[in-house]
Order: C-alpha cells, then sequence, then structure tokens
C-alpha cells in the first residue's frame, strides 16, 4: 500500500500540506446555520441532475416524431425510469428554489458589496443558466406544455430590439418552432448549459475562495471552524436528506406526461411551471414592448445591483433604500406568483 | 544574436510592439472569421417567403355567423360567414403566438395564455396584444374556401 502511495507520491508532485490547507479554509462562525449551507446546495443538486441527465439520454430521442414517445417510456416503460425521470424532474425544481433562497440570503445580508461584486454578477449568471435549464429541459418533453412554453419563449425572444428576429432564427433554427428547434433545445440542455454551468460554478467558488466568505454585517465574532470536515459534513448531511426527500417525493408523486404537444392548437388552460408565474403574470398585464424591456431591465438591474446599491449608499447614506427596493421587487414577484397560481 | 529584455517590464522595442501587434491582429481576425463560420452553420437557411393558396374545405362547413377553426399545414385558420361572404384570419395571437380560441356566446376570439381578446372582426379589444389578427385573403372556386398564406416549407439546412 506504501509502494502504490509513493508511487501516486511521484507521478502527481503536490504538497500535502497544501492541499490539507486548502481543504481546512477557515470560516467565520455564523457560517454554522444550516441556512448558510444554501450556497452548497445547488452545486449538490447540479451533481444529482447530472448523473439523472446522462441516463435519460440513454433513451431520450430529440426528435418531434419521437420524443413525447420515448419521454411516455422513460416514464412508463424503462426499469425505475420512472424514479430517474422523477428524481431529474425534482432536483431540478429544488435547484430553482435553492438558488432563489441563496440569491435572498446573499442579498438581505448584503454579500455581494466590494470586493464581491463580481461574483453577485457570476451568480446571476448561474441563476439565469438554471432557468434556461429548466425551460429547455420541459421543452423536450414535447407535450402541449412543452410545446407552447417553447412558442411563447421564443417569441419573446423575438421581441428583443433590434437583434430578437435573428435570435431568434438562430434559436429556432427556423422561422416557426421545428424539428430544428428540438435539436438546438436538446443541444443546449445537455452539452451547451452544462459546460457554461460547470465553468461557472468554478468561477464562483474560485471567488469565494480567494475572497473569502463576506463577513455578516454588525456581527462582531471573529473565531473561525474549518471547511473540512466541519462544514463539508453539514453539506453533505443536507445533500443526503435532499436526496431521501427526492426519492420519496417521487415514490409518492411519481411522474406523469400530458397531452402530446399538438401544434396550431392551444389547450385552453395552460401556464408555464410556477417559477415562470411572475414573468407569465406581468405579460398578462403589459403591452409587449413594455413586457419585454420590463424583463430586460429587472435582469440589467440584478446583475448591476452592487453598483445600484452603491449609488443608493451615497444619494441617502442612513436610509437604507437597498432593503426598501430589494423588499419591494421581492414582494412583487411574490404578489404576481401566487396572483397567477390562485387566479390563473 | 540579440539579447532579450532582462524583464517583462522593460521598455519594449519597436520591432517587438510591431510583432506583438501582427500577431495579435492575426489572432483576433483568424478566431473572428472562425468564429463567424461557426455563427453562419447555426444560422438556418430559410427559403423566401411565398404566397401560396391553401385548400381550407367547402363554404357550407362554416356555421352560419359562426367560426370554423381549421388546421392546416401553414397553421391555424379562422374561418368566419358574414352572411355569404367568407373571411379568414390567422388564428396565431399577435402576442407570443398561441392559438386563440372562438367563444360564440360572447363572439370573442380569446387567446388562453396571456388573455388577449379579440371581436368578430379580428380587432383587439382587451388584454396585451399589439395588433389585430392578421387577416387572409379567401378565394371561393368551386365550391372551396381557398385561402392565400405563406409557404412555411423552408429549407431547413
Amino acid at each position: 500500500m506504501r509502494r502504490l502511495t509513493r508511487w501516486f507520491e511521484e507521478r502527481i508532485p503536490v504538497d500535502h500540506e497544501v492541499l490539507r490547507k486548502a481543504a481546512r479554509e477557515p470560516l467565520p462562525v455564523h457560517m454554522k446555520t444550516w441556512i448558510s449551507c444554501l450556497g452548497g446546495t445547488p452545486a449538490m443538486l447540479f451533481c444529482i441532475l447530472a448523473v439523472t441527465g446522462i441516463l435519460l439520454t440513454f433513451y431520450y430521442v430529440p426528435s418531434p416524431a419521437q420524443a413525447y414517445a420515448s419521454v411516455s417510456n422513460i416514464t412508463f416503460k424503462v426499469r425505475m425510469g420512472w424514479l430517474i425521470r422523477g428524481i431529474h424532474q425534482g432536483a431540478a425544481q429544488l435547484m430553482i428554489v435553492t438558488v432563489l433562497l441563496h440569491m435572498i440570503r446573499v442579498f438581505f445580508t448584503r454579500a455581494y458589496r466590494k470586493p464581491r461584486e463580481l461574483n453577485w454578477m457570476l451568480g446571476v449568471a448561474l441563476f439565469l443558466i438554471t432557468l434556461t435549464f429548466a425551460f429547455t429541459g420541459y421543452s423536450l418533453i414535447y407535450d402541449q406544455l412543452s410545446y407552447w412554453a417553447t412558442t411563447i419563449g421564443t417569441n419573446m425572444i423575438a421581441a428583443v430590439p433590434l437583434i430578437g428576429q435573428p435570435l431568434l432564427y438562430l434559436l429556432r433554427g427556423g422561422p416557426d418552432v421545428n424539428p430544428n428547434t428540438l435539436s438546438r433545445f436538446y443541444d443546449f440542455h445537455i452539452g451547451v448549459l452544462p459546460t457554461m454551468m460547470t465553468l461557472l460554478i468554478v468561477a464562483h467558488l474560485a471567488l469565494v475562495r480567494l475572497h473569502g466568505v463576506a463577513p455578516l454585517p454588525e456581527d462582531p465574532r471573529r473565531e473561525t471552524y474549518p471547511f473540512f470536515p466541519d462544514h463539508m459534513l453539514r453539506e453533505t448531511i443536507v445533500g443526503l436528506l435532499l436526496l431521501i426527500a427526492l426519492i420519496n417525493f417521487v415514490m409518492f408523486f411519481p411522474p406523469t406526461v400530458g397531452a402530446p404537444a399538438t401544434p396550431g392548437n392551444t389547450p385552453g388552460h395552460i401556464r408555464p411551471e410556477w417559477y415562470f408565474f411572475p414573468t407569465y403574470r406581468w405579460l398578462k398585464l403589459t403591452s409587449l414592448p413594455v413586457g419585454i424591456w420590463g424583463g430586460i431591465l429587472f435582469v440589467v438591474g440584478l446583475f448591476l445591483w452592487p453598483f445600484i446599491d452603491a449609488v443608493l449608499e451615497r444619494i441617502a447614506p442612513r436610509r437604507n433604500l437597498w432593503v426598501i427596493v430589494g423588499s419591494a421587487f421581492f414582494l412583487m414577484t411574490i404578489v404576481f406568483m401566487l396572483w397567477e397560481a390562485i387566479v390563473g | 544574436m540579440e539579447e532579450l529584455a532582462p524583464s517583462a517590464m522593460a521598455p519594449r522595442s519597436r520591432r517587438e510592439f510591431m510583432a506583438n501587434l501582427v500577431l495579435g491582429t492575426g489572432t483576433v481576425l483568424g478566431l473572428g472569421s472562425l468564429a463567424n463560420c461557426f455563427l453562419e452553420y447555426l444560422y438556418p437557411v430559410v427559403a423566401p417567403i411565398k404566397l401560396v393558396e391553401v385548400p381550407a374545405g367547402k363554404p357550407g362547413d362554416i356555421p352560419p355567423d359562426g367560426v370554423r377553426l381549421v388546421q392546416l399545414p401553414e397553421g391555424p385558420v379562422l374561418l368566419e360567414k358574414a352572411g355569404n361572404e367568407v373571411r379568414a384570419w390567422s388564428a396565431i395571437c399577435t402576442h407570443l403566438g398561441c392559438t386563440v380560441q372562438w367563444h360564440p356566446e360572447e363572439k370573442k376570439f380569446i387567446c388562453p395564455c396571456h388573455q388577449g381578446i379579440y371581436d368578430f372582426n379580428g380587432n383587439v379589444l382587451s388584454g396585451p396584444p399589439p395588433r389585430p389578427l392578421e387577416k387572409l385573403q379567401v378565394k371561393v372556386r368551386d365550391e372551396q374556401v381557398f385561402v392565400l398564406m405563406s409557404s412555411l416549407k423552408e429549407e431547413q439546412g
């Protein structure tokens, strides 16, 4: 055994002490709360999604003629297919929940301020990629919801000023939702987005390590504790509990498939998944240009929030405008979501 | 042999600057044109839109003073009979592309996606649609309704 270890040590010349130090990075003691595990949870869910996603590709066929049948096959015929698809679907939903909660935590602890602005922006990019993952994911099922979500979503892109039309053609692979669209969404879902997400997660974590975890405002404690094994253990417990919860959920509520896509016939009651409810409601309330410009401004505002906060701070130093603006947008999103969920 | 500069911070010679400039410009241009090739590859080949006459059933199939939704390969079409005249609209909502539905009791077209509402003549009554429904030209020949629509048989690359 010692010879084997030495063999590897000679071939991988890394100082053990450096590795040990890196693993035992000191974390501020306020991280010892469960809510502070929210940053690592989406990364663990991403791993679960990658494994179950790869398994799903063994049976999924990305063509309009066969996509729906292949998803039905996975769900109802393939052994354990329902479990794999159910975990994939559930983990995707949980990933959005945990990313949102992590963002809310970072926002209300103001952890995005100098010098961590760039990491906030990387985080927003990761959030948008997560949503794009979800959107392209349910477009692949090719049931009615998939088809009409793809139609509406891509038409929204067409309404973007100047670059909208060429971008629409590029995404759809033609003027309408056609077989090219499904292949492109599939490519995005299993190739482009995972690559982008992996690179951004690495950059996001690297910046967290380089800056250290942001101190909690008005927390006088200066004690630290090591990332490994203390925090790692806590993160692992969260990850395992989530996996157990997911499996149990799928056992009781196995995945289903909606009616097959019928181009040219929108069903009477259609609405997207819950995380798009606020956007859906917003689009019902506004004219198309206002809806699209509002969306673009919201995303740009979210990206540039650390700088907007700095400007607000300079304008009115003791008014805590960041809480007012942040809470207003947060409340508006919740109201739009509930409004759509209840009224429909 | 020429001696190398002792450190990266040392002032660069004009010759070194020119060499870097040529290398840098070449790399940017080379990678840029390759990226352009990738983009061209991804951009679909779309044939120019042609208008074609599409058969859409018999005038007798349309309920009197009512509306019939027909699914044609070129897209869903609403056929309407006002007296003896046959009129046609594209059933695609001008907001974000869902298919509108005819509600006979209210005599309105309603889009199920974002609640866009159109009247009997395709005009917007309420909701987010930016334009009226697209009116299509209709010809009735030998007891057959033909609708003039843009051919969607694009050449897909």
